[in-house]
């Protein structure tokens, strides 16, 4: 009984322990949700989920007619270019209409500019003046952070086209 | 010579199904996605008062993009009977493309049209129970479709070019056309089996049979069938029976009517 108790205990403190640890920064896109108008028969989407399960780390893609939705997991260390998801909705044959992501990483700064950076360097920079910009400028860079953000185009730099992060929600995680 | 008249003019005649989401025994402008590709297997029957044929169609298709597509075609004849024998093997490879040029997508649904072209190659024999056309023949085309989650409406018009044989002897040019409703009972989700109901209206409208240039008697005319057929789909695989049954047949003494046509495709994309 009394070894039971002390095993109890015991297991109970190392929960205890990792839980109060900080949430590790091993992933960064923890989830995709795009929205796809032209969803309207199995058949037809099929495409779409081969092509979005292609994307590097997607772990899980599922589909939804009701809502006009392909919402894809990702797991692992890798992340896909912001612009793969456009052009592989193209590729499938339909068009996104709009993408959020749930992604984790670093805020940081890139030409004076907040960001998100990604443990694998990527940077996804914040729209300057959306929602939740001043919880962004208040976070120090550095600062573990997660954010559920819409992705909207914002132009060709360089002749790539570039993408801004408009916020959902932001928190900071525990160091 | 009537005899083997009727049997090449059954075969201009015949018209050409494409795989994918699409009307049974018509047309529609899906494509696949890109580097997508598609086979299907199509067992076939179909009589015409003294000839019946039982044949089997491979396809193979694929996207080059999301919105071009290319398929071959090659059939199979199982059995060809009629009143000169019997006769079974290759018959002419068809070889086509199809581009989507619009395309204008609604919530649970699409709007889309596309030009079609193929070429048919005078692969099957021609002596005998003939097989083939022995001649290289063209056609072209443009299908249109609203895809929705409840409703689907197809419309497709196709002309077909036939050319003339070694003999001088040019089978008719066909004008084909589909109107087709599809009706989806059950809104069911991505991973749940999908059922869609067709209804298909398909018109077959030809010019003579010419030799040397010469229009040829007798040919010519008219014929309109009403077609039912399901779609059963499930992710990637579909399964589609159909049946066919002509409502006006004003084809000329050359031509035996046809009683029926059925079809049983099974799709696959990979």
């Amino acid at each position: 009984m009394t070894k039971l108790l002390k095993r109890t205990i015991g297991l109970a403190g190392l929960a205890a322990l990792f839980a109060a640890a900080p949430a590790p920064l091993s992933a960064q896109i923890l989830e995709a949700e795009l929205t796809v108008k032209g969803l309207a028969c199995p058949f037809c989407a099929y495409g779409l989920e081969r092509k979005l399960k292609k994307l590097p780390a997607a772990a899980q893609v599922t589909i939804t007619f009701k809502q006009n939705l392909a919402r894809v997991h990702f797991d692992g260390n890798e992340s896909p270019e912001l612009g793969r998801f456009f052009q592989v909705v193209r590729d499938a044959g339909f068009k996104l209409e709009e993408l959020r992501l749930l992604v984790r990483g670093r805020r940081s700064d890139a030409g004076g500019r907040p960001c998100l950076e990604l443990p694998d360097g990527k940077l996804l920079p914040f729209a300057p003046d959306g929602a939740g910009a001043d919880l962004v400028r208040e976070a120090p860079p550095g600062t573990p952070v997660e954010a559920r953000a819409a992705v909207r185009p914002a132009g060709a730099d360089g002749g790539a086209p570039s993408y801004l992060l408009y916020i959902d929600s932001f928190q900071a995680l525990a160091r | 010579m009537k005899k083997r008249l009727t049997a090449i003019l059954a075969m201009a005649l015949a018209p050409s199904l494409l795989p994918a989401h699409e009307p049974i025994f018509g047309i529609g402008p899906r494509t696949i996605w890109k580097n997508g590709f598609g086979l299907e297997t199509e067992l076939e029957r179909e009589r015409e008062e003294v000839e019946s044929v039982w044949s089997l169609r491979e396809e193979i298709l694929y996207g080059i993009t999301a919105d071009i597509a290319m398929t071959l075609e090659i059939p199979y004849l199982l059995e060809k009977s009629g009143g000169t024998g019997k006769a079974s093997g290759f018959g002419d490879v068809l070889l086509r493309g199809k581009w989507r040029f619009y395309r204008k997508e609604v919530w649970g649904g699409i709007y889309h049209a596309a030009v079609l072209g193929g070429v048919e190659f005078p692969t099957g024999k021609t002596s005998g129970v003939a097989l083939g056309s022995g001649t290289y023949d063209y056609f072209t085309g443009i299908a249109a479709a609203y895809e929705g989650r409840r409703w689907l409406n197809f419309g497709a018009a196709r002309y077909r070019f036939n050319t003339e044989d070694k003999t001088g002897f040019a089978r008719p040019d066909v004008f084909l056309y589909d109107v087709a409703l599809g009706f989806r009972p059950v809104l069911t989700e991505y991973t749940q089996p999908d059922v869609v109901l067709m209804f298909e209206i398909n018109g077959e409208v030809f010019r003579k049979a010419q030799r040397r240039g010469a229009p040829l008697p007798g040919t010519g005319g008219d014929r309109m069938f009403g077609s039912f057929g399901v779609w059963f789909t499930y992710r990637n695989w579909a399964f589609k029976p159909g049946v066919q049954f002509p409502l006006v047949q004003n084809l000329g003494p050359l031509r035996q009517d046809r009683d029926f046509r059925a079809v049983f495709a099974v799709e696959f994309h990979l």
